[in-house]
């Protein structure tokens, strides 16, 4: 579904990945787990077209993607981000951030469309015309959910879709996305520094240092704490003291 | 409207005596502007209604020769200054609106641009604007009107003299609304509702429009208020040296100038109600727009 073949992106004088290559099959959940700096988000950036400054080759599902093009990928990966206090309009209530992406891309049934939105991430019907600040963190990724959902894309990017949240918001934002990803069998690439949210989301993982992949693995061997590379073990005994 | 009510703005509006009273004042003066036609005692303009004779009456006393009396008196041609004074607010506040509205569209439009877009095109606008900030906004003014009076035939130069004033003031006044709405824009623009409207596919003009320019808005509110005032003083400035609204369409700039011909013959009143009123009103609207900056800015509170 996702394809990344020797990825390199410059950011002027510095290298920011360094020839990085995965592959993450159709329904299967991805994690990229690095400390900040070390890449992870970048490879977002160049997927979801962000960043076009880049060398390798890129695909999502029938998408090959080109450097220095925006490609047309907004019903093919959509994205949700880390803070859900910027990645909503902050004068644009719900309906309207909803229906935003049916009306650019000319799709019918809007009114029901987002009533069933609503629904499928858990938040009442009556929010509809609620404005972002009137709702908690949580509710708000909720939305975030939904709008990058709404067109029904194949593939979504978390770029730490929790960490902003409070550990016990955290698990169901989780569960959330683990249910909608069985019901609508989406792929999903995430990118965190959180182990524990790999073990219960992921079912593979690169481990991403300084812009080039440290090790790829299964997730059964993190819940194991059986890494192979000195990295990913440091990462894992951090994650039990801290 | 029940939420304006509510809202914090009108909270701090309410505890705050200066800006109730500057906002009263500020109100009168623009009803009375609007309402001169009903309100004024003679019409100022039409030459047919005045007479010689009323020239120079000092206020609240009958003239000597017709018996006529006028509130704040009458000038050298018999006008009732107070009706001079309506029909001058009239023209000054409507200068100083459309002016400050003209520079507020063009700064919006030019920092949004720069600020989104960046590179080239942001060079050359802040750049331009960097020249623009190095002459003192009069001389701009009067640059464009020496060039636009050059222009124009002669018959129309009175017809045009309004709009000239209020292209110069409004192009000498852009550019602090470009700079706060570029920096503004630099900011929302690292968002990620912006990145998010951009993965759904929204064209770069339609996210400027639609999801940058209205989380932009409030710092322009509180410029183009101070604006307002500035523009009005600057009105008055230019027509008070001659180059702006022509004596058959008195602005308050042009009826101090009128009136400062008097002064020293004793006829105060001429010059003086004018000039209340100028004061009046570009400190009321001043006030206004320095409670309004401190209400917007959280820090303060």
């Amino acid at each position: 579904m996702i394809s990344v073949r020797d990825l390199s992106v410059r950011f002027g004088e510095t290298t920011v990945l360094h020839s990085v290559s995965f592959d993450v099959a159709k329904g299967e959940s991805f994690a990229l787990l690095g400390e900040s700096g070390s890449g992870k988000s970048t490879i977002l950036k160049a997927l979801s077209g962000q960043v076009t400054d880049w060398t390798g080759a890129l695909q999502i599902a029938d998408t090959v993607l080109r450097p220095g093009h925006r490609a047309r990928l907004a019903r093919t990966v959509q994205m949700v981000f880390q803070d859900p206090f910027g990645s909503l309009h902050p004068r644009r209530t719900l309906d309207d951030t909803l229906s935003e992406p049916l009306a650019i891309h000319g799709q019918p049934d809007r009114d029901k469309r987002v009533l069933a939105m609503l629904d499928a991430v858990g938040l009442p019907r009556r929010f509809r015309f609620r404005l972002p600040h009137q709702l908690s963190g949580g509710q708000r990724q909720r939305v975030a959910i939904a709008r990058a959902l709404m067109l029904d894309p194949p593939v979504l990017l978390l770029d730490e879709p929790t960490s902003a949240l409070d550990v016990s918001v955290q698990a169901e934002i989780l569960n959330l996305l683990k249910s909608l990803q069985e019901e609508k069998g989406l792929t999903f690439l995430l990118v965190t520094h959180d182990l524990p949210v790999v073990s219960f989301m992921c079912d593979r993982l690169a481990i991403l240092r300084a812009g080039r992949i440290e090790e790829m693995a299964d997730v059964a061997a993190l819940r194991a704490a059986r890494l192979e590379s000195d990295y990913g073990q440091e990462l894992i005994r951090r994650s039990q003291h801290g | 409207m029940t939420r304006f009510f509510e809202s914090d703005i009108f909270y701090a509006f309410r505890s705050s005596p200066v800006a109730i009273v500057s906002a009263i004042v500020t109100a009168l003066l623009v009803l009375s502007a609007v309402l001169a036609p009903l309100i004024a005692p003679t019409n100022p303009f039409d030459p047919a209604s005045l007479n010689l004779m009323n020239g120079f009456t000092p206020p609240m006393e009958p003239n000597a020769f017709t018996g006529d009396s006028f509130f704040l008196g009458t000038d050298d041609q018999g006008r009732d200054v107070f009706s001079t004074i309506l029909y001058g607010l009239r023209i000054s506040l409507f200068v100083g609106f459309a002016a400050v509205l003209f520079a507020m569209i063009l700064g919006i439009l030019l920092g949004l641009l720069s600020g989104y877009v960046g590179g080239w095109t942001e060079t050359i606008i802040m750049r331009a604007a960097d020249v623009q900030l190095t002459f003192p906004s009069i001389l701009v003014a009067m640059l464009i009107f020496g060039i636009a009076k050059g222009i124009t035939p002669v018959e129309y130069r009175d017809q045009m003299a309004i709009w000239v004033l209020i292209l110069a003031i409004g192009l000498s006044d852009w550019v602090q609304f470009a700079r706060v709405v570029r920096g503004a824009t630099l900011v929302e623009k690292s968002k990620d509702y912006v990145a998010a409207a951009r993965l759904i596919g929204r064209s770069p003009l339609t996210i400027m429009i639609r999801h940058i320019l209205p989380n932009v808005l409030s710092p322009v509110l509180v410029i183009a208020t101070i604006s307002l005032a500035l523009a009005i003083i600057a009105e008055a400035t230019l027509s008070f040296l001659g180059v702006g609204a022509p004596p058959t369409q008195p602005s308050l700039g042009t009826l101090i100038r009128i009136g400062q011909g008097f002064l020293f013959s004793g006829e105060w009143w001429i010059l003086f109600f004018p000039a209340c009123t100028l004061l009046a009103l570009a400190l009321a609207v001043n006030l206004l727009g320095d409670w309004l900056r401190d209400a917007l800015n959280p820090r303060l509170r």
